[in-house]
């Protein structure tokens, strides 16, 4: 079937991929089905059988984390700021000294220091690191937990495939691929899956009947009403009501834990979301994304971030320990990430900037070489030295370490070829 | 007016309507059933009268809303589509109330409505919204998601009520457009006594940045990447950008303690905080005394200041710390010289007639509200070479703002005047490689701010009362010299702030007056900003208002979950509830499931329906009404604009 669709000329193969599409989902809009591309799934990287990732925990610094107070401090020189460097559990490697949890356990860990990106808008600047396309008007991109899903499959049939902690709007999520892959979100870790439990009236078969009722009252406006937003929200439904019915509906509540482990973790908004994060694992959901805010310190940055950085360096560590107590870390990805650094200058409001031109990662866990530093930057953390790694490169590192099928092209129904990790290259280097 | 009502009832539903505060519980026998939970609303609403529309334009905006019709109407031919079917008036009822007025609308507006035989009814329908609280409310979420407005921005210390209730004033006396932008622009003072400086104080101290944000807002136009390089696909070099953002580079929002000049007593935060040591030192100077200084640190005022390239500056046509001078992106601009405001030149610029693409813009936005698509997409990213899906229709709506002066609410009018709004929505998704034609609107969910003001329309008897306490009176409390006042008068601001206007007081009032199972029953527009993650909004969409236009109307499983479960479902099951007490006063089952259907889906059921709710009340009683509710509240019809 791809040979046929690659033999056709462009245009024709485009209106073939939409008829398809269309007859297949009604929608113009082309969902990567495994009927159309059923090789991909089993096209995976050379490591597949070995260390595959299973699960990936992705945490999002939004607003943007000064690379220069965390993964690439610059002791001794003005742009340095207050931020002193400390050793590591790796010898000749330091970093900033607001992470001594993560220092001395550097050797499980690897830092990426040649980050860069395109834009230094917020918005902009996540889209990309999530999709590794940039953000236009006419089509929305898949985030990378939907592209997991989408190719691996739910490993917890009664759980979301991906969830996002803490999400602020205009998360791609899905992007163009099925809803039926949508990640779901949690507002707050602490309060978890907010409304699973029915008012005490309500027993199943009541609740049952009532959805039918739903069904009854609505069947004619969803056979008026084709468009893929209604259809979406059927899937929400079906999805909401396998949660409800699911034994596994108390992974997303923390208040579970003992009180030991939610102060390792830590109790405050990025702890309780690496805990939650660790528990949905736990129980089969495939990739977890974490957002944590506040590090857009454009105003007064050692006033704040001293402390949010201890409190990401003591959730990561335990997180580790944890994941790797259970026997899950080395099935499990762990990616710190951010949409782009910020400025090497201190400005006059005693903060930093937006700085796209270099910025740190770090991932841990599933297959990954610790002990490692990936990339420079220049003395004052200004440019990338060496290595540029673009947030498609990050991407497709990710969807290497997944096992999914990052080379392969497929198509829109627009006629626009994309990747999994657009054109970015894995650094197989890490692994 | 209740006997009109009951009137009118009885024409469409015959159900007769009883004073329901009265009403026993029909099942309730001889017990006294327990109070409700669910506040009432004591009917007063102090928002002040909104102006009313011109009856005298109305001809015009008839003739004009032919001209857009006309000019759709020969697009879609030529393009061999067809329009899609009018709107009944159900459906047409349905829409209007949420699209002006931010809600659906309640049983006997549908029945007033419907049963009228007025040939002209949908015009006065459009004129009533336009001219009520509920458009006033619609609108400011509109404004609060593009000008990202939070009770704090910045800085815990920054006070911004103010701002945010003169806007819903500037909609409610429907200020014109350019004359709303230029105050914006220029306003001086403490937000207090000039509540319109708001608007600078949300950039507070990142002038390069608010030059983007206003930029993009009322220009629709995207300058942002040439601040640190030229724009790699717009033509903007960052010099431009350097040179558009030097008239907003003097405008100061925050008093620096040290000021030597301007507190030649010393720092008030230095000097208040060590009086208050000695008077007391036990005293906590922290907190809230510290507070109140900080608060009235918080000004716009104009210095001259001299804006430099950056110091990493790498192209040929200036260099590193060089400074540059005022020059707008396009068009031309008065040069500012000696005493003369910078930014009123900017705001001079940015509203005057000549520079068209300010109106083009609102426009634009006004049809993209309409319609869920603009003409020129996205609203955002307007360029020279933007070609507009119909731009004969763009240029009518521009010229009416340049020759009604900027009265944004008239071109709204006369948008919602055409036959092309009046369409039902297209029941598919428009293919995204070729231009929309506008055949009607596009189905969208409704916006988190329309689901939830729907919701208490449904619930609480008059949704309109509970307004945000207000902050009037602010000034006379909180105001202070900084180099005369001593720490008793600080003091004593504190407390009479925290007796009234502290977030603390606020909860006070509202805890007593609107509170429902810990949710303050009040509409979008009333309740802070932003709202915690987990709040209903929050999860249907509304922005934390960080960034420009964030809100989102897509679905989620949480979303069902708290529609399935959560305490405002749950409500509507309630006695007190409007939707609870009115179907149980009308007398018979098949008025009952009327009542049901046009309070949640403003329509009647259809005979196929109407089967499946009886046969449902008959088999569980009562229960079963509730279930129907519940039922047609979680349907997709309820949550989507037809």
């Amino acid at each position: 079937m791809k040979n046929a669709i690659q033999k056709l000329d462009r245009t024709s193969r485009r209106r073939f991929i939409e008829d398809m599409a269309k007859a297949a989902f009604g929608v113009s809009i082309l969902p990567v089905s495994e009927s159309l591309f059923g090789s991909a799934a089993q096209a995976a990287s050379p490591l597949a059988a070995i260390n595959k990732a299973e699960h990936v925990i992705y945490l999002m610094m939004n607003g943007a984390m000064s690379h220069i107070d965390s993964f690439d401090p610059k002791p001794g020189k003005e742009s340095g700021g207050e931020t002193k460097a400390i050793q590591t559990s790796v010898p000749g490697v330091k970093i900033g000294e607001h992470m001594p949890e993560l220092a001395s356990r550097m050797n499980q860990l690897a830092v990426i220091r040649s980050m860069t990106t395109e834009t230094g808008a917020h918005e902009q600047g996540r889209y990309l690191m999530r999709t590794s396309y940039k953000q236009i008007g006419t089509i929305r991109h898949p985030f990378l937990g939907s592209w997991l899903t989408h190719f691996e499959g739910k490993k917890n049939k009664d759980l979301p495939g991906s969830v996002v902690i803490g999400g602020g709007n205009r998360h791609p999520g899905q992007g163009y691929l099925s809803p039926a892959v949508a990640p779901a979100p949690v507002g707050n870790p602490a309060s978890g899956l907010q409304n699973t439990k029915p008012p005490k009236y309500l027993d199943e078969k009541n609740f049952e009947k009532r959805r039918r009722l739903i069904g009854q009252f609505e069947s004619n406006f969803k056979s008026k009403y084709q468009n893929s937003d209604v259809k979406a929200y059927s899937e929400y439904y079906s999805e909401a009501v396998r949660l409800l019915k699911s034994p596994d509906l108390g992974a997303f509540d923390i208040k579970q834990e003992d009180d030991a482990t939610k102060e390792k973790y830590g109790a405050n908004r990025i702890g309780q979301g690496c805990l939650l994060a660790r528990r949905l694992v736990e129980k089969g959901v495939r990739f977890v994304e974490v957002e944590h805010g506040g590090w857009d310190n454009h105003n007064n940055i050692y006033e704040s971030f001293p402390e949010k950085a201890g409190q990401l360096d003591a959730a990561i560590a335990a997180l580790m320990d944890d994941l790797k107590q259970r026997g899950l870390l080395s099935k499990t990805l762990i990616v710190l990430s951010t949409e782009f650094g910020r400025t090497p200058k201190i400005n006059q409001n005693a903060g930093r900037d937006h700085h796209p031109g270099a910025f740190s990662a770090m991932l841990a866990g599933a297959g990954i070489k610790g002990g490692q530093v990936i990339g420079e930057t220049d003395e004052i953390g200004k440019s990338v030295e060496d290595g540029h790694c673009y947030p498609y490169d990050l991407n497709a590192t990710i969807a290497y370490a997944c096992g999914l099928p990052w080379e392969e092209e497929f198509q829109a129904s627009n006629g626009r070829p994309f990747k999994i990790a657009h054109d970015g290259n894995p650094l197989t280097e890490l692994f | 007016m209740r006997r009109v009502i009951a009137f009118l009832l009885m024409g469409i539903l015959g159900i007769p309507f009883a004073d329901v505060h009265a009403q026993r519980r029909p099942s309730s026998g001889n017990k006294k059933p327990p109070a409700s939970k669910i506040p009432k609303g004591n009917g007063s609403v102090d928002w002040g009268p909104v102006t009313k529309v011109d009856a005298a334009s109305l001809q015009h905006v008839r003739d004009v809303a032919k001209d857009i019709d006309r000019f759709i109407a020969s697009d879609l031919i030529r393009n061999q589509q067809q329009p899609n079917p009018r709107l009944s008036d159900e459906l047409f009822v349905r829409r209007v109330y949420l699209e002006i007025g931010g809600r659906i609308p309640r049983l006997a507006e549908i029945g007033e409505f419907v049963t009228s035989k007025d040939t002209r009814k949908r015009e006065k329908l459009i004129d009533k919204l336009l001219s009520s609280h509920d458009y006033v409310s619609h609108t400011y979420n509109y404004w609060a998601d593009i000008l990202r407005l939070q009770d704090h921005p910045i800085n815990n210390n920054q006070i911004a009520q103010p701002y945010h209730e003169w806007i819903k004033d500037s909609i409610r006396t429907n200020m014109p457009y350019d004359e709303w932008v230029h105050t914006m622009l220029t306003a001086e003072g403490r937000i207090w006594e000039n509540p319109a400086v708001g608007f600078a104080m949300r950039d507070s101290n990142m002038e390069l940045d608010a030059v983007d944000n206003m930029v993009q807002v009322f220009l629709g136009t995207q300058i942002g990447c040439a601040q640190c390089h030229d724009h790699p696909f717009d033509k903007w070099t960052q010099k431009e950008y350097y040179e558009m953002a030097a008239y907003w580079y003097g405008t100061r929002t925050r008093v620096f303690g040290g000021d030597k000049k301007r507190f030649p007593k010393g720092n008030p935060l230095t000097r208040l905080r060590n009086e208050l040591k000695k008077m007391d030192p036990e005293a906590n100077t922290g907190g809230q005394f510290s507070r109140m200084i900080n608060a009235n640190m918080f000004a716009s005022w104009e210095q001259k200041r001299t804006l430099k390239l950056p110091h990493d500056y790498q192209y040929d046509n200036g260099k590193p710390h060089q400074p540059v001078s005022m020059k707008p992106i396009f068009g031309k601009a008065e040069t500012v010289k000696n005493a003369k405001s910078a930014r009123g030149v900017l705001a001079n610029w940015m509203t005057s007639a000549d520079n068209e693409r300010f109106a083009t813009n609102i426009a634009n936005r006004m049809w993209h509200k309409a319609f869920g698509m603009g003409l020129i997409e996205p609203v955002n990213d307007i360029r020279d070479d933007s070609v507009p899906a119909n731009p004969k229709v763009l240029e009518i709506l521009t010229e009416e703002l340049l020759s009604n002066g900027f009265d944004v609410r008239e071109v709204q009018r006369i948008i919602y005047n055409t036959r092309t709004w009046q369409s039902e929505a297209t029941p598919f998704d428009p293919d995204p490689t070729v231009v929309y034609r506008f055949q009607g609107p596009l189905l969208r969910r409704m916006t988190a701010e329309q689901i939830w003001d729907s919701l208490l329309t449904l619930a609480v008897y008059d949704h309109q009362s509970f307004t945000r306490p207000s902050m009037d009176g602010l000034a006379a409390v909180i105001n202070l010299d900084l180099n005369s006042a001593s720490a008793t008068d600080v003091n004593r601001a504190m407390d009479d702030f925290n007796k009234k206007f502290s977030p603390g007081a606020q909860r006070k009032i509202t805890r007593d007056r609107n509170y429902y199972q810990g949710l303050t029953l009040a509409r979008a527009s009333e309740l802070p900003s932003p709202l915690p993650p987990e709040h209903f909004l929050r999860q249907f969409g509304q922005s934390d208002r960080e960034l420009i236009e964030t809100s989102g109307r897509s679905g989620s499983v949480s979303q069902v979950l708290t529609m399935f479960n959560g305490k405002i479902t749950h409500m509507m099951l309630e006695r007190g509830s409007l939707i609870y007490d009115t179907v149980l006063s009308a007398p018979t089952m098949r008025d009952r499931v009327n009542a049901i259907f046009y309070s949640i889906l403003s329509r009647p059921p259809r005979s196929s329906e109407r089967g499946v709710a009886d046969k449902e009340i008959k088999a569980a009683g009562n229960a079963g009404y509730g279930n129907v509710i519940w039922a047609l509240i979680n349907t997709k019809e309820f949550l989507f604009i037809q």
